[in-house]
């Protein structure tokens, strides 16, 4: 184990017991900055700034989208509200219509109601005159009769045939007084 | 135990592992040695930067609206950098344009921490060259970007608060002014020592089965183990950390307070 250490120490590092930890390398030092400039010049070109571009470019996409969305859910909004009105209205104009019909039907009820009534009136009126009449004219031709009746019972009484002309005339006389 | 202690010298184990070297040991294979210029830690950040290019650079469907799964993984990155990091520390403004240096901060870091966490791979930002590279990269902002910006005048307006008495001043931009270095340096030692001290502790538990016999491995494993996962965790926290200072220290000096 130890002969194994011991041949590989110096096989492994020549300049043993020489401390270089913290000396310093010109060579080393410009190495440092040659690669890392390198790499920050081509990397620039072709990592660093087609990243950043195409990070802006979405990044402004997502912002405009966003954008877009909230105007899409603003006016949806709108919409929703504007139907929300015109349902609205037109609830409050079908109320009006059935109100409006109601009423006329009351009224167009009323009008007839009234139109029966005012015919029955009348039929009612045209019967009682009618009756009047006809009562009247039973009542006057009654009167004839009895009168004729009465003439003609007077005759057969007195037995003595008078003059026609002269009874009617009688007859005119006692239904004026009547 | 004793001439045990004395043949494995514990502290140079780990300080050969942790340290920067010239060669990358693979299993089974020679190891590899590097030129002179570059060292194990250069190459981790080679290898890094190679993987990151690979991985970010595939053709991606850029006009497709839906991004793909590694699309959206990066996506997820950048909006977090940009939206949690960026933008709260620098305003909107400036905070969108640093976007990008962040968001590479935070991935560069991320690999190489947590390459370091593979087995044969070695930590790059365990080494304070490495850290103090990019820690100055953010003083440069801090400083240059500032005056850039706000102007000479502007960036005076950072260093000397207004509304204090001007003997106080004598003291108070010293202060601010050397508080611009220490900020930055302590970036740089922060993420260091983090590293660092992670694989210190692991190869300390690794190193005590031998020290203490391989009776305590199972109980070394349980402990490295957890120290492992934990250093896992430090590294996407260290990534943060750093660049989220970063953009702090920036944001200080971009926008002082009045």
């Amino acid at each position: 184990m130890n002969e194994t250490l011991n041949v590989a120490q110096p096989l492994h590092h020549p300049e043993e017991g020489q401390n270089t930890l913290l000396a310093p390398d010109a060579a080393l030092l410009l190495l440092t900055w040659i690669t890392f400039f390198t790499l920050l010049v081509v990397l620039y070109k072709t990592a660093w700034k087609p990243i950043l571009t195409a990070l802006e470019k979405r990044e402004a996409m997502i912002r405009k989208a966003v954008d877009n969305a909230e105007d899409a859910k603003n006016q949806l909004a709108k919409i929703a509200e504007t139907r929300g009105q015109l349902i609205k209205e037109a609830d409050r104009e079908a109320r009006e219509i059935v109100e409006a019909s109601r009423k006329a039907a009351v009224e167009a009820a009323k009008v007839i109601e009234h139109k029966a009534e005012e015919q029955a009136q009348i039929i009612l009126e045209n019967a009682q005159r009618e009756i009047k009449e006809a009562k009247e004219e039973l009542v006057a031709d009654l009167r004839r009769e009895s009168a004729q009746v009465a003439v003609q019972l007077a005759e057969k009484i007195l037995e003595e045939n008078l003059n026609n002309e002269k009874n009617n005339k009688i007859i005119d006389q006692f239904i004026k007084n009547l | 135990m004793d001439d045990l202690k004395g043949q494995f010298a514990l502290d140079q184990y780990i300080m050969n592992h942790v340290q920067n070297a010239q060669q990358w040991h693979l299993p089974f294979l020679p190891p590899i040695h590097l030129p002179g210029f570059l060292t194990l830690h250069g190459l981790m950040l080679l290898i890094a930067t190679g993987l990151l290019l690979i991985l970010l650079l595939r053709p991606r469907h850029a006009e497709s609206r839906i991004p793909s799964k590694w699309g959206n993984a990066l996506e997820i990155l950048v909006l977090f950098i940009r939206d949690e990091v960026a933008v709260p520390c620098l305003g909107p403004e400036d905070g969108k344009k640093l976007t990008p240096l962040f968001c590479t901060f935070f991935i560069f870091i991320l690999f190489l921490n947590l390459m370091g966490m593979i087995p044969f791979f070695s930590t790059a930002t365990a080494n304070f060259n490495v850290t103090g590279a990019l820690a100055l990269i953010t003083l440069c902002f801090m400083i240059f970007g500032a005056m850039y910006k706000n102007g000479i005048k502007g960036f005076s307006h950072a260093l000397i608060p207004s509304g204090v008495p001007v003997p106080l001043l004598f003291l108070l931009v010293p202060i601010e002014f050397v508080g611009l270095f220490i900020k930055a340096f302590a970036l740089m030692i922060r993420l260091f020592a983090n590293m660092l001290a992670g694989h210190i502790v692991i190869l300390a538990l690794l190193g005590l089965i031998i020290i203490l016999g391989y009776f305590t491995l199972p109980f070394m494993f349980v402990m490295a183990l957890a120290i492992y996962l934990l250093e896992v965790f430090v590294a996407f926290l260290q990534a943060y950390i750093f660049t989220l200072l970063s953009a702090m220290f920036i944001g200080l000096m971009y926008h002082p307070a009045h």
